[in-house]
């Protein structure tokens, strides 16, 4: 017989050409899926058998029999035999991989530990980030149905421009409930204000807070909404009059741990008699509103006399379609509304429907998906907004600092090559292939993602408490609930390692080991130009970001010192003040005379938001308004320090007829078609009041009663006396005082002799002025922390390369020195590249800086301008940064004793 | 003695292989078995089963020479080890121990 490698060589050929077909392709399933070292005895029985068969009861039945045979051997267990083979391999190979990473960490630890340091740093910002925005998007996910449910939108009508709104009338619901059939269910909610809440338990002990998010709603609220009650039964808790579902932390307040179901609350001044019908469950916070309290519908008496009304616009309108509805058509087909059914409804107003919508386009409906309100929408009549492109932001922050972080890992990697070099020159030369190379590079810059990853987890929480605590805002960490979230962690981290590790990986591996070892590559430096490319990249995202910093401070400064018109500091309002009913005069009277009081007055409102309009018009135009008025007292005209340009202000004492007339703005004016000392004496109508006819007596000089988003709109001051609607009241302190909590104290107890039962309260002017750019803030904020935290990252990489290339070059600055070059001439040296790296990045974030700032200042109707010095600034601070954190390094470099360097070779 | 087991189906392989010596491989096992015992094994559980057995070290197997007959497939011929020689003895000993525990047994219901 022929031996050994021959006739190995030999039965691999040998399924005769004669042979069936079947019996081929069967032996070749038996040597695809059996392990080589099985595959020929299985074989050789298989077709031992096959020939015995094919003897005995011919060709046919023998394959047929052999084709059972063989699929008989398809079994577990020979297969696994073979992928137990294999998978033990790759898992030796893993193992030796995962050693020589730590070796090369414990060779080189301070490259390594400025590696995964960067990159949990970097890691940890882009996974904060990522929550923020999962977290904004993820609102009104838990309502039924959430993706074919709408908030109904309309003609926003009370500006003289439109636009469009989220309020509408109460009239809407129940028609599209009647009228539509693609409309499956509707739902309302109306805002009644905030009001003191009071429960008096048996023994008459009387407990008040003053209220907010109170809100009436239609009986199905809570089949329409996701929320959960903790007692009652959402069924019926709204049913009815009188009735009311209070949050758990309300319940708590008022009852302890008391079951609250069947209690009476009692509600606002006229103390209407609430039965609590429900404990609501902790409201998720990523919705859209929340409530402390909802009563249903009816127990407010003006849904019942408004119900008729489209422009008492106090209700919120929500709808879900049927799942085949389209929401568009929806909208064309309520297009018509506005003539059929509005239009009429104006008759019973007295109101020209014509000129009442004249220059606001026509009345119009719109759906806005409840998905999107959160973020979308810009008005929300019972929750904040948010900002999609704030998130939008934030998301591309996170990505930029991962992105930095990544290069650092690239950059070193790469920069090291010359050492790794020897080593992948020694490796090819004892035959290991590329591939197996490129393969060991890859799982070491993967284990070092896997490490990083591991350090980022608690990084991030201690970032997360360090924005917390400088926000003094809650950012609750809402991913770990997510199960796509946590396995996704292992896979981030897989990518940026391969990502991260793809051109180290390539590059390193492409040496040829005869230059290697020849020491050619010694420089290590080669390819500095891709390097180069990164440290700009790195660069210009952190001026960027940095002058995106720079100049969200400078408009929130110039926010918090613009000149509004008037005087916010050191002005306490007491709010609700119209509860002390006749009393209030009193009280302001007796406030002013407290020590530390300058002086105190009455009126409808500070100007923070007045919100009051309504449509004047003026006596011999035809021009009509809508103006936002409010009504004032003596005092406070002076008070907050607004500044009269023709005219006079209110004397009701003296002068009866004062009681009714205005004192306009010069918007107001000018929109009417009247200088300033024109409009003295002219007649305005107020449409809405049958006895509403009277003159301007004074023009006051513009004032931001907005915030600097909006343009400054018409407004008017009544008198305090005025006949007019609008019955909230406040009354304006202004203090100079260094004991602020006694003057509270002393306000308060002024407050308690006055009216009983009932809390006060009170806010700081300028805190309530700040509160409308909250969002801007936390913008500002967090592009500071984020910011630094980029040029943090890169500073790391930087003096990772630097002292690399300081250790690299040890013998070219000794022999420099020798030659007689300068400290100060190596040190130039050293840092000269990097200036002009940080130089390019300031040219390149320029522009896209400046393209991003200016889009967000649009949002600002009163808005600095961007000065050219804000990109100097920021590119000569990166500069000194990056200078001072490389000095020691390259001082160090720069003193070295040529001897010392040398003396070795 | 080892606190191995052997099943009876790895057990009957076994013996066969010692049966056999020279010429213990698959097919003449699965034959073996046929003649012997009368019952019909597949080749696959055979060879599984040596695989098994040579995983717990009771047999060794080499190749052997090539032959005309099996399309020029060598044989992977199978011996048993000390240790599989030591494991039949032992249950062999096992269930001599055994079956003298047991009371005089008659095979009823035969007429015997």
């Amino acid at each position: 017989m022929e031996a050994g490698a021959a006739v190995e060589d030999r039965w691999f050929r040998t399924v005769s050409i004669k042979d069936p077909f079947v019996v081929r392709c069967t032996i070749g399933f038996v040597r695809w899926f059996c392990p080589d070292t099985l595959v020929e005895g299985i074989e050789g029985d298989l077709l031992e058998e096959f020939d015995l068969d094919r003897a005995a009861i011919g060709t046919r039945r023998a394959a047929a029999r052999l084709v059972w045979n063989a699929m008989k051997f398809f079994r577990l267990s020979i297969i696994l035999r073979n992928k137990i083979k294999t998978r033990n391999n790759s898992l030796t190979m893993l193992k030796s991989y995962f050693k020589l990473t730590l070796r090369n960490i414990s060779r080189s630890k301070g490259y390594s530990l400025i590696n995964i340091f960067g990159l949990s740093l970097g890691i940890a910002c882009c996974l904060l980030t990522t929550n923020y925005v999962a977290f904004e998007f993820s609102f009104d996910d838990f309502h039924p149905n959430v993706d074919r449910t709408y908030r109904v939108d309309q003609t926003m009508i009370w500006r003289p421009d439109g636009g469009t709104w989220g309020s509408t009338g109460p009239a809407l619901g129940p028609l599209l409930a009647r009228d539509y059939p693609e409309v499956e269910e509707v739902t309302r909610i109306n805002t009644p204000g905030d009001f003191v809440m009071r429960y008096s338990d048996e023994k008459g002990n009387v407990m008040a807070f003053n209220e907010t998010e109170i809100f009436a709603a239609d009986s199905n609220f809570f089949n329409f909404f996701g929320f959960k009650l903790k007692e009652g039964d959402p069924k019926t808790a709204l049913k009815g009059l009188n009735k009311v579902v209070i949050a758990d932390d309300i319940a708590k307040k008022f009852f302890g741990d008391q079951s609250a179901l069947g209690k009476i609350i009692q509600l606002g001044n006229e103390r209407t008699p609430l039965e609590v019908a429900g404990v609501a469950a902790k409201q998720p916070e990523n919705v859209h509103f929340h409530f402390n309290y909802l009563y249903s519908m009816y127990t407010n008496p003006s849904i019942k006399t408004h119900e008729w009304s489209w422009i008492w616009t106090q209700v919120v309108t929500y709808v879900r379609l049927r799942p085949d509805a389209d929401p568009r058509a929806l909208e064309s087909k309520l297009d018509r509304i506005g003539e059929t059914t509005i239009k009429p409804s104006f008759q019973r107003l007295g109101v020209n429907y014509d000129d009442f919508m004249n220059g606001k386009g026509n009345w119009q409906f719109y759906m806005m998906p409840m998905k999107d309100i959160h973020l979308k929408a810009r008005s929300n009549r019972i929750g904040p907004v948010g900002d999609v492109r704030y998130a939008y932001a934030f998301g591309a922050i996170g990505v930029f600092v991962l992105v930095i972080a990544a290069i650092n890992f690239v950059n070193l990697s790469t920069a090291r090559g010359t050492k790794r070099a020897r080593e992948v020159g020694v490796k090819k030369a004892l035959g290991a292939l590329r591939n197996s190379l490129i393969t060991q590079f890859q799982a070491e810059s993967i284990f070092l993602a896997f490490f990083s990853m591991i350090f980022a987890l608690p990084l991030m929480e201690i970032l997360r408490l360090l924005i917390v605590s400088l926000m003094k805002d809650d950012m609750p960490f809402t991913l770990w609930h997510s199960t796509a979230f946590i396995v996704s962690l292992p896979l981030l981290a897989i990518t940026i390692g391969f990502l991260a590790g793809l051109y180290p990986s390539l590059y390193l591996t492409s040496f040829l080991p005869v230059e290697v070892l020849k020491g050619k590559i010694a420089s290590g430096m080669g390819n500095s130009m891709l390097r180069g490319t990164l440290v700009v990249i790195q660069f210009t995202i952190s001026i960027a970001m940095l002058i995106g910093t720079v100049i969200v401070v400078q408009q929130m400064q110039f926010i918090r010192h613009a000149d509004l018109g008037f005087n916010k500091e050191n002005t306490l309002t007491i709010n609700y003040a119209e509860k002390l009913g006749e009393h209030i005069k009193g009280f302001r009277d007796e406030v002013a005379n407290l020590p530390g009081v300058i002086s105190s007055s009455i009126g409808q409102d500070v100007p923070r938001g007045f919100g009051y309009e309504d449509i004047y018009a003026a006596k011999g135009t035809s021009i009509k308004l809508p103006v936002t008025a409010v009504k004032i007292d003596g005092n406070y005209f002076d008070a907050l320090g607004f500044t009269l340009i023709a005219g006079r202000t209110h004397d009701p004492e003296h002068n009866a007829a004062d009681k009714q007339a205005f004192i306009a703005n010069e918007t107001a004016v000018r929109l009417f078609g009247w200088t300033p000392e024109e409009a003295i004496g002219k007649v305005i109508l107020y449409p809405g009041d049958d006895n509403a006819e009277a003159p301007i007596i004074g023009v006051v000089k513009d004032f931001h009663y907005q915030s600097l988003r909006e343009n400054i709109n018409p407004l008017f001051f009544n008198s305090i006396e005025s006949s007019m609607w609008g019955d909230m009241r406040v009354v304006v302190v202004k203090y100079k005082t260094d004991d602020m909590p006694g003057l509270i104290q002393a306000i308060e107890k002024k407050w308690n002799s006055t009216i009983d039962q009932t809390p006060m309260d009170f806010s700081f002017l300028d805190d309530d002025l700040a509160r409308a750019y909250k969002e801007d803030q936390r913008l500002g904020d967090l592009f500071a922390i984020f910011a630094s935290l980029s040029i943090i990252i890169a500073m790391i990489g930087l003096v990772g390369l630097v002292s690399y290339s300081a250790e690299v070059r040890k013998k070219e600055i000794g022999i420099r020195k020798v030659l007689g070059a300068t400290r100060s001439r190596i040190m130039i040296m050293m840092n000269s590249n990097y200036v002009k790296l940080i130089i390019i990045g300031l040219v390149i974030s320029t522009p896209m800086s400046w393209y991003a700032m200016n889009y967000w200042l649009q949002s600002f109707q009163f808005k600095i301008d961007i000065s050219p010095l804000v990109f100097v600034f920021s590119g000569l601070a990166v500069m000194v940064v990056a200078l001072l954190s490389v000095a020691y390094l390259s001082l160090r470099a720069a003193s070295v004793n040529p001897a010392s360097v040398l003396k070795e070779e | 003695m080892s606190k191995e087991f052997l099943g009876e189906f790895e057990e009957l392989v076994l013996t066969v292989v010692g049966i056999l010596q020279e010429d213990a491989y698959g097919n003449a096992i699965v034959t073996e078995i046929k003649e012997r015992v009368g019952r019909d094994v597949n080749l696959s559980a055979v060879h599984v089963t040596l695989y098994r057995l040579e995983d717990k070290g009771y047999v060794k197997s080499n190749m052997g020479g090539a032959t005309n007959s099996r399309g020029g497939r060598r044989k992977r011929i199978f011996q048993i080890t000390n240790a599989g020689i030591a494991m039949l003895q032992a249950m062999k000993e096992a269930r001599t121990d055994l079956w003298k525990l047991v009371p005089q047994l008659k095979i009823v219901g035969s007429g015997l």
